[in-house]
């Protein structure tokens, strides 16, 4: 009581009291606002460290040596929210982990989550915590008296939270925490920020793997018509075609992107190279928000192959009709002709040789077998047949033709050369379809060389073994192809012999049957010295199927 | 008491010194000030006398006048209203205790925040107040000079008593010729009041031999020239004696503070709108008497001060002395001897001695008082 008054008196007569100075109230305001000053200088320095592209490592590494320079603290650790569970994501230092890196955090009884729901900073001493809250135990482990949880979240979302530990026994001052709560602000921000940089990242990525993934060539083109984009398969083309072959690529797409911005709508155009490649070059107009073209994107495609499958295709359905067409015109004709051959040969054995109608008789005879052999070889080329692959020898199906042709040949007066190689190995395929083949080159030959009326005509065959595959070359010194009608006599129906003669179907069937042995036919012609057709095949067709066209 | 403090103002005194006012606050770096006064001192002139001080400093100015006897908190609230809405910077008050009271309570309410009644009690204030001067007419309440302001709170109907060295006034003008307007009433009360001041503050526990030479001087001041004062308006030699009478127990009251008389004075103010100095001079003579035996020589000497030759008395008999001094003194000037006379009864007491120990006057009061003691002593005085 005593002391109290005497306390009072010494108040009321001002020993322990001054008037209030604004000289002193200055002093502390300015010091306030130094210390307010280093905190934002701090915030911005640490905001300004932080990159979009860091990792969430980086930013909080970042983050912790920066703040260690304004506020004491033994320990610090950080939690983020990821799919609805709070997970330890690092500690500082790194030797205080008391849970594993990953770890979610069970929700009930938890301070961390109620700082994070609540939004709120939540303080508590750990010798005498206001509740038993679950990592109470973990956190004393670490020796640490007091700690500070501080929410990080924006406007929309909670982000994590930070949890600041002291050891040592000393008061949280409200600035500290007044300025803990903005980092915090900053921090969520950036966060956010670095999150959704990664995720139009990883889209932008997306659609440039897709980009690139795609084999035609892509060109994106800006309204000046200039070249924006291009994907790898443009690079590629240019680095691997003629400088005439890149100029026409970009004298056709230039003149296209400029007619889809005139007209708003795709172009297409097929280019021809060099090379006989042939290109499909779409434009396609792109459209903004305001339905405006503000850019065109260029396709590329590369459809020789697809066109030469076309042709083919085209052929396969006209040899197709033709087949059937040969097949019912034979079926009919082998009726009568069996009744003409029956009777022919009927009548033969009732007259002997000497006999008139003996002669009329046996031509009727032999001109109805001949016939029969040409239905026979309608039929083979409407392959009513069926072949099966099997293992032969090429020398073996060369000598079965040369037996069949042999009579031909020499009552033509040609000279047949053989030059077989010995060694080669057997080959997999149906040999009456190589041995048709055969034929017809060697017909062709014929045929080139039938001409020739003062010179030694001359058909040299030969076979040899060259990369894994087998050749069978039919050489002729006969008058030749010209060069303009090389490409064409693949060709169905291509043909320059009289119409009794021929059907122009030969080579168009020759190569259809070296394809599906895996093979082709090659060609050198020089118009009065004669060609050259080779045969490849390979000793290991690609596919081994039964054929039946 | 080993160490004192002793805390004033700066002092400006003498005739003609409130032509001062102006350059004074511009010395004290304001740029615009709020005046703040009352109906009475502005009837009698002093208000525009100190607006065209404010007009030839070329100093902007705002006036506050909403004022009564006793003022009250919600005064309070409305000036500091005005402080803010005219954005002064600086305060002067013109006028006696109750216009200098709310000028100190405006410049807390305007730079501190809050109500009043936040500050009441001893060194409340948080921020320093914007620069004060107190321009004394009445001689009494030594509010110019004092750390303390008296306001009413009106809902409990209580004198709270704010207390804090921010409350000393930066400067103090005391001109003498500001008396000449008062009547004789208002200078027998307000004397009366310094008499007190002085009275309380020489035998305040808390006097030290600074204060003691403002008490006495005061008291010797008060003892010759309050008669003549009450007597004559224009008795030039008798106010300016009295002023500075009221200066020095302003300072001494100020830093020894007071005692039971102003401790029941407060609590009967804070009910009834009474005449301070007059509560004060009934109560005082029975507040002495129950204080001698705390300090029989400190009585001794100021019957000496009042001008009695006390060589044959014992220490008793100046005592009595000087209370039969006060009370003649009373008498001679008009002034009621029982508080019965001015509207208090019986049925009142109890309250206001309730009220009146806890005010901050009562720690320094010589002698201990009870609520049975004090209650005792009002029904003396009834």
């Amino acid at each position: 009581m005593l002391e109290d008054k005497n306390e009072m008196i010494a108040l009321l007569t001002g020993v322990e009291s001054s008037k209030k100075s604004y000289y002193t109230e200055l002093k502390k305001t300015v010091d306030m606002l130094q210390k307010k000053n280093m905190q934002l200088e701090i915030i911005n320095e640490v905001m300004k460290s932080i990159k979009i592209d860091m990792t969430l490592e980086e930013i909080l590494n970042n983050m912790v040596d920066k703040l260690k320079n304004i506020i004491q603290f033994d320990r610090l650790s950080f939690f983020l929210l990821q799919n609805v569970r709070l997970t330890l994501i690092n500690v500082f230092p790194g030797n205080t982990f008391t849970i594993e890196r990953g770890i979610d955090l069970p929700r009930d009884n938890s301070l961390y989550w109620m700082a994070l729901t609540k939004r709120q900073v939540m303080f508590q001493q750990l010798e005498y915590p206001t509740w038993n809250f679950n990592e109470l135990e973990l956190l004393r482990n670490l020796k640490l008296t007091s700690i500070l949880v501080v929410p990080i979240y924006s406007k929309n979302k909670e982000i994590g939270v930070i949890c600041i530990g002291r050891c040592f026994l000393e008061h949280w001052h409200s600035d500290d925490i007044a300025f803990l709560e903005q980092l915090a602000d900053h921090l969520a921000v950036s966060i956010e920020n670095t999150q959704l940089y990664n995720e139009v990242l990883r889209s932008k990525q997306e659609w440039e793997n897709t980009f690139k993934a795609v084999d035609d060539m892509i060109i994106i083109f800006d309204k000046h018509v200039n070249v924006i984009q291009m994907n790898d398969s443009v690079r590629h083309f240019l680095k691997t075609h003629h400088h005439k072959d890149n100029l026409l690529l970009e004298q056709h797409y230039k003149r296209l992107a400029n007619k889809t911005f005139q007209t708003e709508k795709t172009s297409y155009k097929e280019i021809h190279f060099e090379d006989q490649s042939t290109f499909e070059l779409y434009t396609y107009p792109v459209y903004n928000s305001k339905n405006i073209v503000y850019g065109v994107i260029a396709c590329v495609k590369d459809v020789t192959e697809k066109r030469k499958m076309e042709v083919q295709l085209l052929h396969s359905g006209k040899l197709a009709a033709i087949g059937e067409m040969a097949a019912g015109v034979a079926h009919e004709l082998n009726s009568p002709l069996t009744a003409i051959l029956g009777n022919s040969q009927l009548l033969l054995r009732n007259v002997t040789d000497e006999d008139d109608s003996f002669t009329l008789l046996r031509d009727i005879k032999t001109c109805g077998v001949r016939c029969k052999d040409i239905i026979k070889s309608l039929l083979a080329f409407s392959r009513q047949e069926e072949y099966t692959f099997q293992s032969f020898h090429i020398n073996d199906a060369v000598k079965q033709v040369l037996n069949l042709l042999k009579y031909q040949l020499e009552k033509n007066q040609i000279t047949v050369i053989t030059n077989l190689h010995e060694d080669l190995p057997m080959i997999e395929g149906s040999q009456q379809q190589i041995e048709q083949i055969i034929i017809n080159l060697l017909l062709n030959a014929k045929d080139a060389v039938e001409v020739l009326v003062n010179d030694d005509k001359e058909i040299e065959i030969m076979t040899s073994l060259e990369n894994q595959s087998v050749k069978v070359s039919v050489r002729d010194n006969g008058i030749g192809i010209e060069q303009e009608r090389l490409s064409k006599i693949f060709h169905p129906f291509h043909t320059t012999k009289e119409a009794e003669k021929g059907t122009g179907l030969g080579l168009s069937v020759s190569i259809g049957i070296a394809k599906t042995h895996g093979g082709s036919i090659d060609v050198k012609s020089e118009v009065n010295k004669g060609s050259t057709f080779q045969l490849v095949l390979p000793l290991q067709p690609l596919t081994k199927t039964e054929v039946s066209v | 008491m080993n160490i004192s403090k002793f805390v004033t103002p700066e002092i400006i005194f003498g005739k003609n010194s409130i032509k001062q006012a102006g350059e004074a606050c511009l010395r004290l770096g304001a740029k615009k000030v709020l005046i703040v006064s009352d109906q009475g001192v502005a009837a009698a002139g002093w208000l525009d006398k100190v607006v065209n001080l404010c007009k030839e400093s070329c100093l902007p100015f705002a006036i506050y006048t909403d004022i009564t006897i006793d003022p009250k908190d919600t005064e309070v609230i409305s000036g500091s209203r005005s402080y803010i809405e005219n954005e002064c910077d600086a305060i002067i008050g013109v006028g006696g205790g109750s216009a200098l009271d709310v000028a100190k309570a405006i410049a807390i309410v305007a730079t501190n925040g809050g109500e009043i009644k936040d500050y009441e009690g001893i060194d409340k204030i948080v921020h320093p107040l914007p620069p004060m001067i107190m321009i004394m007419t009445t001689a009494g309440s030594g509010s110019e000079v004092s750390q303390f302001s008296v306001i009413v709170d009106s809902i409990r109907k209580k004198k709270m008593t704010i207390i804090s060295k921010s409350l000393v006034p930066d400067i103090a003008i005391i001109d003498p010729l500001t008396l000449m307007t008062k009547d004789s009433s208002l200078t027998a009360a307000t004397g009366m009041d310094v008499l007190t001041h002085a009275i309380e503050a020489y035998v305040s526990i808390a006097a030290t031999p600074l204060t003691d030479v403002q008490a006495k001087n005061a008291l010797s001041l008060v003892a010759t020239y309050l008669r003549p004062s009450v007597a004559s308006k224009t008795n030039e030699e008798a106010k300016e004696a009295m002023a500075m009478a009221s200066l020095q127990a302003g300072l001494a009251f100020s830093n020894a503070i007071l005692g039971a008389a102003h401790a029941i004075s407060h609590a009967i103010g804070g009910r009834f709108p009474l005449p301070h100095g007059e509560i004060n001079a009934i109560l005082l003579p029975y507040v002495m008497d129950f204080n001698f035996i705390a300090a029989p020589k400190r009585f001794k000497d100021m019957a000496e001060c009042m001008g009695i030759d006390t060589r044959a008395f014992t220490q008793r008999e100046a005592g009595s002395a000087a209370i039969q001094y006060v009370k003649e003194l009373s008498a001679d000037i008009g002034i009621p001897k029982q508080l019965r006379e001015v509207g208090i009864s019986q049925e009142m007491i109890a309250s206001i001695c309730q009220t009146a120990l806890e005010d901050a006057c009562m720690i320094t009061n010589p002698r201990d008082m009870n609520l049975e003691q004090m209650k005792q002593l009002l029904h003396q005085v009834l």
